[in-house]
C-alpha cells in the first residue's frame, strides 16, 4: 500500500500541476501582449529612421559627443588614482625619512633615507607615466582638434611617457646615494617639458570641446533656418525669424573668431617662438575659452526663442 | 424396533395439492447446495501484483508529471523575453509645435548637454599634485 505521506505528495503534484497548467497561459499572455506593445508601436521620434526631419539633417547626430569616456579611459583613471595614493603615502615616508636623517646623521638614517627617495621617485614617475597617457587618450577621443595638430601632440605625449619610463629605469637602479642624485638630476632634464605637454594638452582638450560643440550650434542653425523657411506661413513672423537667425549668424561668426584666437595661442609665433604651456598660460587659455563659452551658451539661447516663437 | 427411520413417500400430486406447503420449502437448518468454486492458487501472488503494478503506475505518472512541470517552468522562464526596444520615451509634442520643431527642441537640448560638458571652467584631469622640484635628498647642483 502506499503510505499517507506518499499519497499527500502526489496529491501535491497533481494539485500544482493543474495550478500551472492555469496559470501559464495567463503569463504568456502577458509576454504576448509586452510584445504586441512594441510591435505596434507608433513611430518613435527618438529613434525613427523614417523621420523626414532626421534624414534631411543627419550632420549633428554624426558629430561625437565633444567629451566621450570610453572604458579604457576609465580604466587609467581608476589607475591614476591609486597611484597617486600610493604617491601621497611614499611622499609622507619620504619626508619622515629625511627629516629624521638630518637630524640624527646615521648611517642606518641615510640608507632609510635613500630608499624612500627611491621609493617616492618611483611612484611619482608612475603617476606622471599614468597622466600622460590619459591625456593621450583624451586628445585621441577629442574631436574639435586639427588633425596634423592631434597627430603632433600624440608624438609628444608618447615621447613624454617613453622618457619617463627610461627615467624609471634608472630610478629602479639607483641603489646608493650617489645614484639617487644621479637620478634627481636626470629627473630635472625634462620635468618641465612633461609640465609642458601636460598643460598644452590640457588646452587643446578644452578648446577642441568648444570647437566640437560650435560647429553642432552651426549645424543646428542651419537646420532651424530650413524648417523656418519650410513651415512658417506667417510672411512678417517669416521676416522676424529671418532677422533672428541673420544675428545669430553674427554672434557665430564673433565666437568663431575667438575660438580661431584661442588657436593661434597654440602654434609657434611669426618669430618663430614656440609657445610654451604652464598653469599660468593654461588659466589665460582657460578664461578666453570661458568668453566662447558663454557666446556658445547665447547663440542656444538665441536658438531656443526662434525654434519656440 | 428398528433404528431405520422410514420416510414416508412423496407423491408429486400430493405436493402440488397440498396448500400448506411451498413449493420450494426447505428446512430451515437444511444448507443450500452450493455450486464447487474454482479456487486458483495463484490467486493471492496476482493480487499482490495488480496492486503493485497500480502503485508504479501512479508513482511513475507522478514522477513523470514532475518532470513535465520542470521542462515547462524551464521554458516558461528561460524564454528569451522580448527585448524592449523602447529605449527612449517619446516625449509629447508640446502645444503648439510641429512635430519638426520638437525634433529641433530636442536636438538643441542636446546641445546643451554637450556644451556643458564642455565647460572649460570644470577640469576633470588637472596636473598631479606631485611635487617635481623638491623631492631629493642631497640637493642636485645646479
Amino acid at each position: 500500500m502506499i503510505s499517507k505521506k506518499v499519497q499527500h505528495s502526489v496529491v501535491a503534484v497533481w494539485f500544482s500541476a493543474v495550478c500551472f497548467v492555469l496559470l501559464a497561459p495567463l503569463h504568456a499572455q502577458v509576454t504576448a501582449q509586452t510584445v504586441n506593445i512594441v510591435d505596434e508601436g507608433v513611430p518613435l521620434q527618438a529613434t525613427a529612421a523614417g523621420d523626414g526631419q532626421t534624414d534631411a539633417s543627419p550632420t549633428v547626430t554624426s558629430l561625437p559627443s565633444p567629451s566621450p569616456e570610453s572604458t579604457e579611459l576609465a580604466n587609467l583613471r581608476a589607475k591614476y588614482r591609486t597611484e597617486l595614493s600610493i604617491y601621497r603615502t611614499d611622499e609622507r615616508e619620504f619626508s619622515i625619512a629625511k627629516e629624521q636623517y638630518l637630524k640624527l646623521q646615521t648611517l642606518a638614517a641615510l640608507e632609510s633615507s635613500v630608499q624612500a627617495t627611491r621609493k617616492v621617485m618611483l611612484s611619482r614617475t608612475a603617476v606622471l607615466q599614468t597622466y600622460l597617457e590619459i591625456l593621450r587618450l583624451m586628445v585621441s577621443n577629442t574631436s574639435g582638434i586639427d588633425v596634423d595638430e592631434k597627430a603632433a601632440l600624440i608624438q609628444q605625449l608618447g615621447n613624454g611617457i617613453d622618457r619617463l619610463k627610461t627615467h624609471q629605469q634608472r630610478v629602479e637602479q639607483a641603489v646608493d646615494r650617489n645614484l639617487i642624485l644621479a637620478s634627481v638630476q636626470d629627473f630635472n632634464t625634462f620635468n618641465t617639458a612633461v609640465v609642458d605637454i601636460s598643460y598644452k594638452s590640457l588646452s587643446y582638450i578644452a578648446y577642441g570641446r568648444l570647437q566640437t560643440v560650435y560647429d553642432k550650434t552651426a549645424s543646428v542653425k542651419a537646420e532651424v533656418l530650413a524648417n523656418v523657411e519650410k513651415e512658417e506661413q506667417n510672411g512678417l513672423r517669416l521676416g522676424e525669424k529671418r532677422r533672428a537667425l541673420e544675428e545669430i549668424d553674427r554672434s557665430l561668426a564673433s565666437t568663431k573668431q575667438n575660438l580661431d584666437a584661442v588657436r593661434s595661442t597654440f602654434q609657434p609665433t611669426q618669430a618663430g617662438r614656440v609657445q610654451t604651456f604652464d598653469a599660468s598660460s593654461y588659466g589665460n587659455t582657460i578664461e578666453k575659452l570661458s568668453t566662447v563659452y558663454a557666446e556658445l551658451y547665447r547663440n542656444l539661447s538665441f536658438l531656443r526663442e526662434v525654434v519656440s516663437k | 424396533m428398528t433404528d431405520k427411520k422410514v420416510t414416508p413417500e412423496v407423491n408429486e400430486t400430493d405436493v402440488l395439492s397440498n396448500q400448506t406447503t411451498f413449493f420450494e420449502q426447505e428446512l430451515l437448518e437444511q444448507t443450500p447446495p452450493t455450486m464447487p468454486v474454482e479456487i486458483d492458487p495463484d490467486f493471492a501472488e496476482k493480487e499482490v501484483a495488480r496492486k503493485k503494478r497500480k502503485r508504479q503506475l501512479i508513482l511513475g505518472g507522478t514522477v513523470g508529471v514532475v518532470v513535465l512541470l520542470f521542462f515547462v517552468a524551464g521554458v516558461v522562464l528561460f524564454m528569451p523575453e522580448a527585448v524592449p526596444r523602447l529605449t527612449a520615451t517619446p516625449s509629447p509634442i508640446p502645444f503648439g509645435q510641429t512635430p519638426a520643431e520638437t525634433q529641433l527642441t530636442r536636438r538643441l537640448n542636446e546641445l546643451e548637454t554637450d556644451l556643458r560638458a564642455a565647460d572649460p571652467i570644470e577640469i576633470d584631469t588637472p596636473f598631479p599634485p606631485v611635487n617635481l622640484t623638491t623631492l631629493y635628498l642631497d640637493v642636485p647642483p645646479r
